[in-house]
């Protein structure tokens, strides 16, 4: 099962992400962000970054870390497949992400930004969720 | 939220500022009942509400016809705050910093090109870059990077990209004074160095159209507009770049709103006096993704002269490509307007609006000063776009300012269950428009009618009298990202 699925407004798009624990809620929007970019399988963890943010509430934290992944792809064409959390903490991440330098896959889609409107984690019984709208 | 409007006028409808005690000004909204009841969704009324709450804000919080909902600020929102005693606010901007667009007018006429369609198409998708994930043919070292942060469009011209002719017809000569590249941070540099000259993707776009309706005769003549005759249009912006900036400053804000105690209901409205180091800090960055945004729609309209050229063989004194303007739709400016019979600086924030000064302003060049500044008004691909010019009404109704399109009507995931089975390409084919783009997607999810039809935009902006028409384009040939 897939741990978040997308919403449509009239003129954008964002994601409804679900967890067990806040590490996967980072995971699964780093997943989510990516399949929206490209659905293709055929890009391997070949690259490797380290990421260490630190933010004043989970909300900065995620949309620091969302827009760092998305940096990477803007700037050098890099499609991140593996997310390792190292450390998460109320709130500071240090991750290693892994991904391939975009070449002949099929990219469908681009987004502009990752943004704070209704941004938002919250828990309720033991699983986590966070919605994210992006500007397309 | 609708419940509230008043009507004051056909085109306009009160937000009275007593809906909320936080509101510092009303919000008014430029709109037809039929727009207002069809298409503007409660929460873009919301997003009007909010604004009204920011310090400094002067008059009104106001929306232009083609106003939905956005992020902090509507699509189609214009704020002025003042600029000694007001906030800047990256939302009231938008990340798509200096999207806008650029019409060119060409020595062609519908006969010349009618059977050239397919050449054109292909010769313009080859030459420009287009689509997701799409680098330019520039590569740029951050030093000259940052020469293009600094002189916009004027380094285009200097480099070779076009005539200094061009830069008269472009907003603020396409290079805002005072920007600052030490501003810019070394990710937004890096997202920037390999997408000068790159149209992007989403609903940016160039069209070959050709001139199907004239409304001011006396007008079209002065920009040597007639029936049939070839236009193009350019619709992008400051690509990476301009998005890093937005998203940079974002934070910034976001912690200026605790250190100057600024409370607003949406963080994504955050900002920040703009007398305070991270409001002008924010000022330099965004005219520096602004210069970038006109440096690049100078650089592709050469790339398009270039292309055009050689799919017909022809000369560029034959083409006779001649720009008619350039103007943003996502900026914040300083301005001068007249408040309650008083002169006042403002900070003017376009959010998907656009700049429409009337005849005589001395802000607009010699060539269009008795005539207003041109407002180009793009539709979907389907349909037309138009020109416009600005008017002294919009001069003391909305500081200036016009609407800036169709807006969406639907989502993305219902544009593609309504394409499900269609070929959009061949159905605008037979009607004699081609479209070329990188992914059948993009073409049915910009589809013609997943847009309003921008008619019912143009007629309630010309209906409140804040611009008026000069003639409408039907597109022809289509290039999307």
């Amino acid at each position: 099962m897939k741990h978040y699925k997308y919403f449509s407004t009239t003129a954008d798009m964002g994601m409804v992400v679900s967890g067990k624990d806040i590490s996967e809620i980072f995971i699964n929007s780093a997943m989510g962000m990516f399949n929206l970019f490209s659905a293709s399988e055929n890009f391997k963890p070949k690259e490797e970054f380290m990421v260490r943010l630190k933010g004043e509430n989970w909300e900065e934290l995620l949309f620091k870390w969302l827009n760092e992944l998305l940096f990477y792809y803007d700037a050098y064409k890099i499609y991140f497949v593996d997310f390792q959390i190292l450390r998460i903490e109320p709130y500071r991440i240090e991750a290693l992400i892994r991904g391939d330098k975009i070449e002949n896959q099929k990219i469908e889609r681009e987004i502009k930004a990752v943004t704070y409107h209704n941004l938002e984690i919250v828990k309720k019984n033991n699983k986590w969720e966070a919605k994210v709208l992006f500007d397309l | 939220m609708k419940e509230k409007l008043k009507r004051i006028s056909e085109y306009k409808w009160l937000l009275p500022q007593n809906v909320d005690s936080r509101m510092k000004v009303p919000g008014i909204i430029f709109v037809s009942r039929d727009l207002l009841t069809q298409t503007v969704e409660d929460e873009a009324l919301v997003q009007v509400r909010n604004a009204a709450m920011l310090p400094g804000i002067v008059k009104a919080s106001l929306a232009m016809p083609d106003i939905h909902y956005g992020y902090g600020l509507p699509i189609g929102g214009v704020i002025a705050t003042d600029w000694e005693s007001g906030v800047v606010s990256p939302g009231g901007v938008g990340f798509d910093i200096n999207c806008g667009v650029r019409l060119l007018v060409t020595n062609l006429y519908l006969k010349d090109i009618e059977d050239k369609k397919r050449i054109l198409v292909e010769a313009l998708y080859r030459h420009i870059p287009t689509g997701v994930g799409s680098r330019g043919k520039l590569r740029l070292t951050h030093s000259e990077e940052k020469e293009v942060l600094a002189r916009g469009a004027k380094w285009a011209v200097e480099k070779g990209y076009g005539l200094k002719k061009d830069l008269e017809a472009t907003e603020s000569y396409g290079c805002l004074e005072g920007a600052n590249p030490e501003k810019v941070s070394y990710k937004a540099l890096e997202r920037g160095a390999q997408q000068l000259g790159t149209l992007g993707s989403g609903n940016h776009f160039l069209e070959i159209q050709y001139v199907d309706e004239i409304y001011d005769y006396g007008l079209a003549k002065k920009f040597n507009l007639e029936k049939n005759k070839i236009t193009i249009m350019i619709h992008t912006g400051s690509r990476g770049l301009g998005h890093q900036i937005a998203t940079d400053y974002l934070e910034v804000m976001g912690r200026a709103l605790r250190k100057y105690n600024i409370v607003l209901p949406d963080r994504q409205l955050a900002c920040a006096p703009i007398n305070s180091p991270e409001g002008q800090d924010y000022i330099s960055a965004m005219k520096c993704a602004a210069n970038y945004a006109w440096a690049n729609r100078q650089i592709l309209m050469h790339w398009t002269r270039e292309a055009i050229c050689k799919a017909l063989n022809a000369s560029p004194e034959e083409l006779g490509l001649e720009l008619i303007y350039d103007h943003a739709h996502n900026i914040v400016k300083k301005e001068e307007h007249i408040v309650d019979g008083k002169k006042r600086i403002l900070a003017v924030h376009r959010k998907g609006a656009t700049r429409a000064f009337p005849p005589g302003h001395p802000e607009l060049p010699a060539k269009y000063r008795s005539m207003g500044q041109p407002v180009i008004i793009p539709g979907d691909m389907g349909r037309y776009s138009y020109l416009l010019v600005g008017t002294r009404e919009a001069m003391s109704e909305t500081f200036g300012s016009s609407c800036h399109g169709a807006g969406r009507v639907l989502s993305r995931h219902k544009a593609i269950n309504r394409a499900r089975g269609r070929s959009i390409t061949n159905e605008l084919e037979k009607e004699g428009i081609l479209v070329k783009a990188a992914d059948s997607r993009t073409v049915k999810e910009e589809m013609p009618e997943a847009y309003k039809d921008v008619s019912m935009v143009v007629e309630a902006i010309a209906g409140a009298k804040i611009s008026k028409k000069v003639a409408r384009m039907k597109p022809i040939v289509v290039i999307k990202g």
